[in-house]
C-alpha cells in the first residue's frame, strides 16, 4: 500500500472520514474491553449506547455538549489558521473565575436580570485575556504558544484553587474548599423544565453558526482560512498575521472563558477547584471531528459528549476508571487524523511491482 | 544547601530524560507533542512491572518500552499517515493519559522500594556537598551520560549526520536517497524510550507510587527545554538543571521565610517556563531549530 | 579468447578516485584519454584518431546477482580481449574471482552484438591501458580498506568511443512508460546514452524529462520498459542504487543542506569516508575540474553556483559513469555556465556520460552531440543539436511555431514607480543596499542576476509584505509608500505576482474564485472576476471552479497574472513570470505584458531568465548582492556584459567562485 497525493482535496473522505473515525475507535475500544477482560457487549451498551437511552439522559448528553461546542467552534477558527491554541482548559478556568467573581461579589442589593449577561461577558473578557498572552508573547517574542498556552493552565488551575481556598472560600463553607452559591440571578435558567439543560444551548448554537458565518463570509474569515493553509499567500493578500493571530486567540480564548463561565453559573452554581477544565482538551478533538468548521464541531460536541455520560455511567456500572474516557478520545484523534490523510491522499495498492 | 542541590538533581532527571528523546526527535524534523502521555504510560509501565515483580530493573525496562511502544503510535499517524504533527502529538498525550489511567486502576495507593543508590550511604564521603551529588540511584547518572552520548552522536557519528540531514531538509534527504521515514521512526522510538524512562524515574525513584497525571507537566516542560537548550544535548543538562532548581519552590518559601501561598510557590515550574521561552525565543534561538520541525513529509511521486 | 569475460583487471583505477580520483585519472589515464584534441573528443574531425575510453567500475551485488541469459555466447568482436581474471592473481581474492566471472559471463551476451572490424591500435591501447592499471590496482587494492572485497564484484567495460564505429550503449532506456493517474507521463521512451557523450534531453515543460530521469535516478520505477545498463536489464530501486551503479544526478532544485558545511553534505551520501578523507577529495577534485570550493563552509553561506559546485562534487566522488544534469545552468550567470561547460566536457572526455536536460536551446547546442526531444512522454526526435537551428529544435520541442510576441519599441512617459535609496536590512536573507531605479510609464524593467542575490527582498520591499521605514524610499506616481501595506499600495494602483505559485501567488486548496480574492480583497467592488480572468486568459482546467492545485503550471500562471492584470495596474511587478511554464503559456504572459506597458503601465520584471529579459524588456539592470547595478537600454547590452553585472565584477569566474565569503 501506498499514498498518492490527490490534486484536489476529496470532499467525500472529508465527510466520510470523522463517521470512519467514530467507528473504528468504537471496535478498537471494544476490542481493547475485551482483551481487558470486560465484555464487549455490555461495554457498548453503557458506553456507548447508554447516554441515548432516555430523555433524561440526552438531556445530559446537550449539556455536557454545550461547553464542549462553544469551546470546539473557537478552538475549530484558531486552528485553520494554524495557531494552536491548546490552552483552552486555562482560558476555561479563567472564564469561570471572571463570570463567578461577578457572581459573589456584586452586592445583593443590586443585583438584577442584568446579572447573568454581566457574569457572561466578565468570561469572555477572562477568557480573553489567558489567550491573549500567548498571542502576544508569541507575536513580540516568537514564544511557542503551544507551550505558553499550556503552561497558563497549569496556572490558571493553582489560581482557581487558591481562590476557592483563600480569599473566596465560602465562610460557611466548613472548610471545603469552594466559594459561596451563586445568588440566583446569577444562574442560567432551564431551558426544558425536569432537566439540566439550560439556555447554554441555544447560546452555542448562534455562537456556532456566527463563528461559520464569519469564517466562510467575511473578510476576516477568509484571512484566518488563508493564514492557516499558506502563511505566504496570506501576507501577500495584505492580512497581517499579528492581527490574525491576535484575532483567533482572542476569539477562541473568549469562547473557552464564555464556557467556563456558562458552566459555573449552570451546573455547579458555584466556584470550586474542579470545574471540569478537561472539556478544554476534549474540545479540541471536537474541533477536528467537526472538520475545523463550527458548524461541525457543535455535531462533533454532541458525539464527544457521550464519551462523558458514557464515562460516567461505566464508572459506576463497569468500574472503570474516568480516565479511559481519555482512552478512547485519544484513539478516536488518532483514527481521525489517519483518516484525513484519505482527503488529500488517495490509497494505492503498492504500484512499484516487486518492489 | 545541600538538600536543594540533592533536590535538584532528582528533579532534573526526569526533564533530562524525557527531553533529550524530544531533542532527538526534532532534530530528525518531527515535533512531538506527546511527551506527557509517553512519560505517563511510562511511569505506569514501570510501576506496575516493579510492583508485580520486584525488579526495578525490569521496570525501568519497561518504561522504556511502553514509551517507545505508544512512541510507534504516535510515528504511525504521523509519519505513515502524514498526519499533523501537533494534533498527533496531542492525540498521544490525551491517549497516553486514559490508557495510564485504565492500567494503573489497580496500583493506586501501593508502593515500591525506591531505587537504591548507586553507592552506599555509609560509602559515600562525610562531605555534605559530596553526599548530594553522589548519593543518587543509577537513573541519574543514567541521564547524565545518556545526554553525552546523545551528543557525541548526533555531532560524531555519521548516522547522526545523517538525522541532521534529515532535520534539515528531507525533500533533499529523500532525493540523495537516505531513509528519511525510517530515520524520523527510529528517532520518535529513542524519543518514546526516553520519555519512559523519564516517566519511569518518577513511578520508582522520585515518589515510588503511581498517581494518575503525576507527570503534573513535565513532558511538556521538558518540550520547552528543547527549546530552551537550542537542540543542543550539552545545553540541555544546563537547561534541566537549571529548571529544577527554579522548580523548587518549597525551598524558597522556607527560606526566604515568606508566606506566600503554596499555589503561588507551585505555579513557579510553569511561569518560569514561560519566562524561559519568551527570553530564548525573543535572543532568536529559534534560528537553532531544525528547518523541517513540525513539518510532514511524504516521498511524492 | 573471445569466450573469456571481458571486465576485470582494470578494476580499481577507478576506485583509487574512493581517495584520489582525480590522481587516478591524472596518473593513470592519460595515455588513453586525457590528450585528445578537442575535434577528437567531439567526434568531429573524420580524420582523428581512433580513441578508446575506458570506464570501469564497481556494480551492485544486486545487478549480479542474476544473470539473465546463459553464459557463453560469444563476446562481440568489437570489444578488445583482455587478459583473463586468473591471469591478473593479486588483485583479486578468489572470491572476487567467482564474482567477477559471473558478472563477466553474464555481461558478455549483449544484446545487439556489435560487428565492427577493430582497429589494431585500439586493442594495443586498451591492453597498455589495461596492464598499466593493473599495475595501480594493487596498489590501491592495498590502500583502500573499505572496499568489501565479497560484495562489491569488479568489472570493467571497454567502451569504443568512434562515431564511425557504433558503440556499445552504457545506458539503453527501452521503451519505458510511466503514469500519473490519467497521465501518461512517459510513452514508450526510448534511448540510448553512451560513454564520453553529451547528451541533451529536451522538452518543454511537462513534456516527461524529469518523469525519465527519475526513473533512471531510481526515484521512480517504469510501469513498462526497462533499463539495460552495461548490456544487462537493470532494476534500480533507489538512488542509493543508481549512485552504486555509476549514475549521479544533479538537481535543479538542489538537493543539499542548508544547515551542514560543505563536507559534511558530501559525507551525507558516502557512507564509509572520513571527513578528512573528504575535504582531501574535495581539495583534489576542486583542481582537477576547476570546482573551486571550501570543504569547511556551511552551505546556507553559499551562492548558488557553489551550492551546485557541492552538488558536482559529490557526484564526483562516487565515480559516476553517467551524471545526470537537470537544468544546471538556470542558477549560474554565463559566465559560470561556460566554468561548468568546462567541467563538463572535462568529465566527458574521462569517459563519462553526461544527460543534460535544458530548455536553453543555443546552450545546448554548444554543449551537447546529441539531444533527444520529447513531447508530452513522447520521443519526437534523435538529433545532433550542432546540425540544428535553436528554431529547428524549439519547433520540435513544441510541435508548432510559436508565435514569439514582437517587442515594439515603448512609448515611455514619465516615471511611475520610483525606487531611492532602497535599504533592507538581512533578516535571514539577503540585505538590500541603496536600491535605486525608476520604472516608466509605458516601459517593461528587467531586473535580472541569479537566484539568491535579493530578488525575494526587493519583491518583498516593492509588494509592500515587508514595508520599509524610508516612506519615500518607493515613491508610485510621485507619492511616497515605503511603509504602506499591500493593500494600500494596491489601492494605488499597484499589482504583484510572486515567483512562487502555489503558497505565494495562490493556495492549491483554495478554488480560483477564492483565490482571486487573494489579491482583490479590500478594493472595493471590482467589476471582475475569477471567471473573467479564466476566459481573458485562457485559463484552461476541468470543472467551473477547480482547486488551484489542479492547475497546471502554465494554466495556474496565467491565472495568477491575469488576476493581476484585469485590474489594469499602474505599476505591476512580477517575479518570474514563466518560470517552469509551457512554451505556450510563456508566449502568452509575454503577450499580455507588453500589452499591458503598451497600455501605460510601468512593468518590473525580476527574472534569472536572460533570454526572457532580452525578449520583453526594455531597459534591464543586475541585481548582485543586494545592490541593484544602473538600468541600461537592453538592446544595447550583451548577455555577455550582463553576466559579468551579475556575477559582480569584471573578474574571471574563478573569483567569483571564491568570492562568496
Amino acid at each position: 500500500m501506498r499514498l498518492e497525493r490527490r490534486t484536489a482535496p476529496s470532499m467525500l473522505f472529508a465527510v466520510l472520514s470523522p463517521l470512519l473515525a467514530v467507528a473504528l475507535t468504537i471496535g478498537a475500544g471494544l476490542a481493547l474491553m475485551a482483551v481487558m477482560g470486560k465484555d464487549p457487549v455490555k461495554v457498548l451498551e453503557v458506553y456507548f449506547l447508554s447516554p441515548f437511552a432516555d430523555a433524561y439522559s440526552r438531556s445530559e448528553l446537550m449539556v455536557k455538549a454545550i461547553p464542549l461546542a462553544l469551546i470546539g467552534s473557537g478552538l475549530a477558527l484558531a486552528f485553520r489558521a494554524g495557531v494552536f491554541n491548546i490552552g483552552a482548559p486555562g482560558q476555561y478556568t479563567l472564564g469561570a473565575i471572571f463570570a463567578g467573581g461577578v457572581a459573589l461579589f456584586v452586592p445583593e442589593a443590586y443585583a438584577g436580570l442584568w446579572l447573568l449577561p454581566l457574569c457572561m461577558v466578565a468570561g469572555v473578557i477572562g477568557g480573553m485575556l489567558w489567550g491573549w498572552i500567548p498571542a502576544i508573547l508569541r507575536i513580540r517574542a516568537g514564544a511557542n504558544e503551544i507551550l505558553v498556552s499550556l503552561m497558563l493552565t497549569y496556572v490558571a488551575a493553582l489560581l482557581l484553587d487558591w481562590l476557592v481556598r483563600g480569599p473566596w472560600n465560602d465562610p460557611l463553607g466548613r472548610g471545603f474548599p469552594k466559594s459561596a452559591s451563586f445568588p440566583e440571578e446569577a444562574l442560567m435558567p432551564i431551558l426544558l423544565p425536569g432537566t439540566r439543560l439550560h439556555w447554554g444551548l441555544p447560546l452555542a448554537v448562534i455562537v456556532a453558526f456566527a463563528l461559520w458565518y464569519v469564517l466562510y463570509h467575511t473578510r476576516r474569515g477568509f484571512s484566518v482560512r488563508t493564514m492557516g493553509m499558506a502563511p505566504l499567500a496570506a501576507k501577500f493578500a495584505g492580512f497581517s498575521e499579528a492581527k490574525t493571530i491576535t484575532w483567533v486567540m482572542l476569539v477562541s480564548g473568549g469562547l473557552a472563558g464564555l464556557a467556563g463561565a456558562v458552566e459555573v453559573t449552570s451546573t455547579i452554581q458555584q466556584l470550586q477547584p474542579d470545574i471540569s477544565a478537561g472539556y478544554g482538551f476534549t474540545a479540541i478533538i471536537v474541533a477536528f471531528l467537526g472538520r475545523l468548521n463550527p458548524i461541525g464541531a457543535l455535531i462533533a460536541a454532541v458525539a464527544l459528549a457521550v464519551t462523558y455520560i458514557g464515562g460516567e455511567n461505566a464508572q459506576i456500572l463497569l468500574k472503570l476508571p474516568k480516565n479511559v474516557s481519555f482512552l478512547f478520545q485519544g484513539m478516536l484523534l488518532f483514527f481521525l487524523l489517519a483518516c484525513d490523510t484519505l482527503v488529500h491522499y488517495r490509497l494505492r495498492l503498492r504500484s512499484r511491482a516487486g518492489a | 544547601m545541600e538538600p536543594f542541590i540533592f533536590a535538584m538533581i532528582v528533579a532534573a532527571t526526569p526533564l533530562l530524560f524525557a527531553a533529550l528523546g524530544e531533542l532527538v526527535a526534532e532534530r530528525s524534523g518531527v515535533l512531538n507533542l506527546g511527551v506527557e502521555g509517553m512519560m505517563l504510560l511510562g511511569a505506569v509501565a514501570a510501576f506496575a512491572v516493579t510492583f508485580s515483580t520486584g525488579s526495578s530493573a525490569m521496570g525501568i525496562a519497561a518504561g522504556a518500552a511502553a514509551g517507545a511502544a505508544a512512541a510507534a503510535l504516535f510515528a504511525l499517524v504521523a509519519l505513515g499517515f502524514t498526519a499533523n504533527q501537533a494534533a498527533s502529538g496531542l492525540a498521544l498525550t490525551i491517549f497516553g493519559t486514559g490508557a495510564s489511567g485504565l492500567i494503573g486502576q489497580g496500583y493506586v495507593g501501593k508502593t515500591v522500594t525506591p531505587l537504591p543508590p548507586v553507592v552506599p550511604a555509609e560509602n559515600l564521603p562525610d562531605s555534605p556537598i559530596a553526599r548530594a551529588v553522589l548519593g543518587h540511584d543509577a537513573m541519574v547518572y543514567g541521564a547524565l551520560a545518556l545526554a553525552v552520548l546523545v551528543w557525541f552522536y548526533i555531532n560524531y557519528t555519521r548516522s547522526g549526520l545523517k538525522l541532521r540531514a534529515i532535520g534539515d531538509d528531507a525533500e533533499s534527504a529523500n532525493a540523495v536517497g537516505l531513509k528519511v521515514l525510517r530515520s524520523r521512526f527510529a528517532a520518535v522510538l529513542f524519543g518514546g524510550a526516553c520519555a519512559g524512562l523519564g516517566g519511569a524515574y518518577l513511578s520508582l525513584a522520585y515518589t515510588p507510587l503511581w498517581g494518575e497525571n503525576m507527570t503534573a507537566g513535565r513532558g511538556w516542560i521538558a518540550l520547552a527545554l528543547v527549546v530552551f537548550a537550542g537542540w543542543g544535548p550539552m545545553r540541555l543538562i544546563f537547561g534541566a538543571y537549571l529548571f529544577a532548581a527554579a522548580s523548587l519552590s518549597q525551598f524558597y518559601g522556607e527560606t526566604l521565610g515568606l508566606s506566600i501561598p503554596s499555589q503561588f510557590l507551585a505555579m513557579t515550574p510553569y511561569l518560569a517556563t514561560i519566562i524561559a521561552l519568551v527570553v530564548i525565543s525573543a535572543a532568536g534561538a529559534r534560528r537553532a531549530a531544525p528547518t523541517m520541525l513540525g513539518r510532514p513529509f511524504r516521498p511524492d511521486r | 579468447m573471445e569466450n573469456q569475460p571481458l571486465k576485470l583487471s582494470l578494476t580499481a583505477s577507478y576506485s583509487i578516485g574512493g581517495r584520489g580520483f582525480p590522481a587516478a585519472f591524472s596518473a593513470d589515464m592519460p595515455p588513453i584519454t586525457g590528450p585528445l584534441p578537442i575535434s577528437a573528443r567531439l567526434g568531429a574531425s573524420p580524420r582523428k584518431p581512433d580513441t578508446v575510453s575506458i570506464s570501469f567500475n564497481r556494480l551492485a551485488l544486486a545487478a549480479a546477482a542474476k544473470p539473465k541469459q546463459p553464459p557463453g555466447k560469444r563476446t562481440p568482436s568489437g570489444r578488445t580481449p583482455l587478459p583473463h581474471p586468473k591471469q591478473a592473481p593479486p588483485v583479486l581474492s578468489p572470491e572476487e574471482a567467482r564474482a567477477s566471472e559471473a558478472q563477466g559471463a553474464m555481461a558478455a551476451p549483449i544484446p545487439d552484438p556489435v560487428e565492427a572490424p577493430v582497429s589494431p591500435i585500439e586493442g594495443a591501447a586498451g591492453v597498455v591501458a589495461a596492464a598499466a592499471v593493473a599495475g595501480s590496482a594493487v596498489a590501491a587494492g592495498q590502500s583502500e580498506p573499505e572496499l568489501p572485497p565479497a560484495s562489491t564484484p569488479v568489472v570493467d567495460d571497454l567502451k569504443v568511443q568512434n562515431d564511425t564505429v557504433p558503440r556499445e550503449a552504457l545506458l539503453s532506456i527501452e521503451t519505458v512508460s510511466k503514469s500519473f493517474g490519467k497521465l501518461r507521463a512517459n510513452d514508450a521512451v526510448s534511448l540510448k546514452l553512451y560513454p564520453g557523450e553529451k547528451h541533451a534531453l529536451l522538452g518543454e515543460n511537462g513534456a516527461g524529462k524529469s518523469t525519465l530521469v527519475k526513473m533512471i535516478y531510481g526515484v521512480l520505477q517504469p510501469d513498462s520498459g526497462r533499463l539495460v545498463l552495461d548490456g544487462k536489464p537493470a532494476r534500480i530501486t533507489s538512488p542509493a542504487m543508481a549512485r552504486t551503479l555509476g549514475i549521479g544526478m544533479v538537481f535543479q532544485h538542489f538537493s543539499t543542506f542548508e544547515a551542514l558545511t560543505v563536507a559534511e553534505n558530501l559525507a551525507v551520501v558516502l557512507p564509509d569516508r572520513s571527513l578528512s578523507g573528504i575535504r582531501k577529495d574535495v581539495a583534489a577534485i576542486s583542481k582537477e575540474y576547476g570546482l573551486a570550493i571550501e570543504p569547511r563552509r556551511q552551505l546556507s553561506t553559499l551562492s548558488a553556483g557553489e551550492r551546485q559546485r557541492v552538488e558536482i562534487i559529490r557526484c564526483l566522488l562516487q565515480n559516476p559513469r553517467l551524471l545526470i544534469m537537470d537544468e544546471p545552468t538556470s542558477v549560474l550567470t554565463p559566465q559560470e555556465a561556460e566554468a561548468l561547460f568546462k567541467t563538463l566536457d572535462r568529465l566527458a572526455d574521462d569517459g563519462c556520460a553526461i544527460l543534460y536536460i535544458s530548455h536553453r536551446l543555443e546552450e545546448v547546442r554548444g554543449l551537447c552531440d546529441t539531444a533527444t526531444v520529447l513531447r508530452r512522454g513522447k520521443v519526437v526526435a534523435t538529433c545532433d543539436p550542432r546540425k540544428e537551428t535553436a528554431s529547428s529544435l524549439a519547433e520540435m520541442m513544441v510541435g508548432s511555431v510559436i508565435e514569439r510576441p514582437k517587442k515594439i519599441p515603448a512609448y515611455v512617459g514619465s516615471a511611475r514607480l520610483e525606487v531611492a535609496g532602497l535599504s533592507v536590512a538581512a533578516t535571514g536573507g539577503q540585505a538590500l543596499h541603496d536600491v535605486t531605479f525608476s520604472a516608466r510609464k509605458g516601459e517593461i524593467l528587467g531586473i535580472a542576476g541569479v537566484a539568491g542575490e535579493g530578488q525575494s527582498e526587493l519583491f518583498a520591499a516593492l509588494s509592500g509584505e515587508t514595508p520599509v521605514r524610508k516612506h519615500d524610499a518607493i515613491m508610485i506616481d510621485g507619492e511616497p509608500i515605503g511603509r504602506f501595506s499591500v493593500t494600500r499600495r494596491r489601492r494605488l494602483g499597484m499589482a504583484f505576482a510572486p515567483e512562487r505559485r502555489l503558497g505565494h501567488s495562490a493556495i492549491a486548496d483554495m478554488r480560483l474564485s477564492e483565490n482571486y480574492h487573494l489579491t482583490h480583497n479590500a478594493l472595493g467592488k471590482t467589476d471582475s472576476s475569477a471567471r473573467e480572468v479564466r476566459e481573458a486568459f485562457d485559463v484552461r482546467a476541468e470543472g467551473s471552479d477547480p482547486f488551484a492545485g489542479a492547475l497546471s503550471g502554465g494554466n495556474l500562471q496565467k491565472f495568477v497574472i491575469g488576476r493581476e492584470i484585469v485590474r489594469k495596474p499602474g505599476v505591476f511587478v512580477v517575479a518570474q513570470p514563466t518560470w517552469g511554464v509551457d512554451a505556450g503559456a510563456a508566449a502568452a504572459i509575454h503577450a499580455a505584458l507588453l500589452e499591458l506597458s503598451k497600455d501605460g503601465a510601468a512593468v518590473v520584471v525580476i527574472s534569472q531568465d536572460l533570454d526572457e529579459i532580452f525578449a520583453i524588456c526594455d531597459r534591464v539592470a543586475v541585481l548582485h548582492r543586494g545592490s541593484l547595478s544602473e538600468p541600461q537600454v537592453a538592446s544595447a547590452v550583451t548577455a555577455e556584459s550582463l553576466g559579468l553585472l551579475m556575477g559582480g565584477s569584471d573578474a574571471n569566474v574563478v573569483s567569483l567562485a571564491e568570492a562568496g565569503a
